[in-house]
């Protein structure tokens, strides 16, 4: 028995080798330009920010199917095997993090004994920032995401088979403490990976920032994959107007948060106005970085929030796919404001790398998300609470179909 | 004792109806009649109903985003008149005028003057406070709140005659159909 309809697993399988030719493509592209113009520090730093965006969205993936396991609600069996396909790939990204190690000395200044010893600073932060620890954190991440996801996938797709209830509560047991330690690990990461590129500077907050603004790429990326989706079954079925009203609704909701983070840090940062915090603000508001930084509040938050008020964008896909892509090419955005400023001091410069490599890598990581999708029904017929999801579904859709 | 001005003798027409599929079918049937000024009293919400009424459509909203506005120029200008004009203080060596500061301010303003306009806005378009209604008068309409379904086509309705109405509603099987007195 095939898991999905041939149809639409032919245009899964032509999407997904595009996918991987542009990826590959663009990426090598990135890395020859690189090799060619001698900028292999320009390279890792659009690696890593192709990085995060796919390991925020994989991660995300897991805190939204452990919320939906814990507290239910329609908007998330629909997307739940979506979700699963998305945190699959966590022991691919774990492979895909092998660049990042190699070229640590070009994104970590903290890497080079020769500028700890002759700096205080990163003498006392020795202990927590150095290259061993930083590997052993890294592969103690992955080994909880992993295992935490293969638990969850493992038990969904056996309940396909065997219907047995037991493994709702099953998975239930597991999402409690999951959420808090996914929140615990995604935070030490985003210290390591990104905020670690500047050594100096701490932010208490940045860890919830880096899982709220990959929450909103999340939920960009599960709408453009449901306008897509919805016109195949069964599907087309489940995700009427109501359930993108949902996902709308979650996006205004994680527009709003980005912003409240977002301005959390730089408030209490600007309040307090210490020689030990200020430099990421004052890099990021000099030498052409602020016009980037006001054009990533204004799309990021003040455009993308007007265009989420309308209740009538959000209940029609096409429309709301739009405000997706947008959200989502600002996520590329934002995480490159993160990263890039770090570096480069001297002012705003962007090359061809900054948007080949994170595209290319977005790619590559994409097809294996397809690869799993395409191997599973499309939706956890099995689940228990599914079922009653339908039924009240089918109940809504005929009573409208007689009035 | 004086009444004031003669008023119309009538509000309009009730129509009482047993269950939901009843109600949903007669509200459908007297829109497409062409009558506007309906109203429908139901135990509890039904989303068909809003559809066939048109009533997702809700105003109330957009006074919300007028009162959010407001709300947080005002919460601007407010703090700007008293660091900047009214009681200038030097904090630290920042312009007196130091915005990012103010947002907080700004964003509660913003939810308060949202809140204060989603109450008063949904309270005037209901005409509400209203302590009685002429549809309080008919001794049956009590059960809209427990097990029976209202269908009420108004006197202002453009189409609305009082027979021809009253005539209508009979067609659509209701329990039975009342005069609402103004």
């Amino acid at each position: 028995m095939t898991a999905i309809s041939s149809n639409l697993l032919a245009q899964l399988n032509s999407i997904q080798s595009r996918a991987l030719t542009i990826g590959v493509i663009l990426v090598l592209g990135g890395l020859l330009y690189a090799f060619a113009t001698g900028a292999m520090s320009g390279f890792y730093q659009a690696y890593l920010v192709g990085y995060m965006i796919c390991a925020g969205i994989a991660l995300v993936c897991m805190a939204f199917t452990m919320l939906h396991h814990l507290i239910g609600g329609r908007w998330g069996f629909v997307i739940q095997r979506l979700l699963e396909a998305g945190m699959s790939t966590l022991p691919v990204l774990l492979v895909l993090f092998i660049p990042i190690v190699l070229g640590m000395h070009d994104l970590y200044h903290w890497t080079h004994a020769e500028v700890v010893a002759v700096d205080p600073i990163l003498q006392h932060k020795e202990s927590y920032l150095n290259v061993p620890f930083f590997l052993v954190r890294t592969v103690f991440y992955f080994a909880i995401w992993i295992t935490a996801a293969f638990l969850l996938i493992r038990w969904s797709t056996s309940q396909d088979a065997s219907g047995d209830p037991g493994l709702t509560d099953k998975m239930r047991n597991i999402c409690g403490p999951g959420v808090v330690v996914f929140a615990l690990t995604m935070t030490f990461a985003s210290f390591d990976w990104v905020m670690s590129t500047d050594p100096h500077w701490f932010s208490t907050l940045y860890g919830v920032m880096m899982i709220v603004n990959a929450g909103g790429a999340t939920l960009s990326s599960i709408i453009i994959m449901m306008t897509w989706l919805r016109k195949h079954e069964p599907i087309s079925k489940l995700a009427d107007a109501d359930r993108f009203h949902d996902w709308g609704k979650l996006l205004l909701a994680f527009t709003l948060l980005w912003f409240y983070m977002m301005l959390s840090q730089f408030l209490i940062i600007w309040a307090a106005n210490l020689p030990e915090e200020n430099p990421w603000y004052v890099h990021r508001v000099h030498g052409g970085w602020e016009v980037l930084s006001v054009v990533l509040v204004l799309c990021r938050f003040v455009i993308a929030f007007f265009l989420l008020l309308s209740i009538p964008r959000k209940r029609d896909p096409r429309r709301l796919v739009r405000v997706a892509w947008f959200i989502l090419v600002m996520h590329l955005v934002d995480i490159f404001w993160h990263v890039a400023p770090n570096f480069r001091l001297d002012g705003f410069s962007v090359s061809v790398m900054d948007v080949m490599v994170p595209v290319g890598l977005f790619g590559i990581w994409f097809f294996f998300v397809l690869n799993r999708l395409k191997r599973y029904p499309l939706i956890p017929q099995k689940d228990p609470r599914f079922e009653e999801l339908v039924a009240s579904v089918s109940k809504a859709q005929v009573s409208k179909a007689k009035a | 004792m004086n009444h004031g001005p003669a008023r119309p003798e009538l509000r309009g027409l009730v129509a009482e109806f047993e269950n939901e599929e009843a109600i949903v079918e007669a509200t459908q049937k007297t829109v497409d009649a062409g009558y506007h000024h309906i109203e429908t009293y139901t135990p509890y919400p039904l989303d068909e109903l809003l559809d066939i009424q048109h009533l997702h459509k809700n105003k109330v909203a957009l006074v919300i985003l007028i009162g959010g506005l407001t709300g947080c120029t005002v919460g601007f200008f407010m703090q700007w008149f008293a660091s900047v004009i009214h009681y200038p203080i030097n904090v630290g060596g920042r312009p007196l005028n130091s915005w990012p500061a103010f947002i907080p301010v700004m964003f509660e303003c913003t939810v308060l003057f949202a809140s204060f306009a989603a109450l008063i806005g949904m309270m005037v378009m209901n005409k509400l406070p209203r302590p009685n209604h002429p549809l309080f008068d008919i001794e049956r309409f009590r059960y809209a709140t427990q097990d029976r379904f209202f269908l009420c086509i108004e006197a202002e309705d453009p189409y609305f005659e009082k027979d021809a109405t009253r005539q209508f509603l009979e067609e659509l099987n209701p329990h039975e159909v009342n005069e609402v007195e103004a």
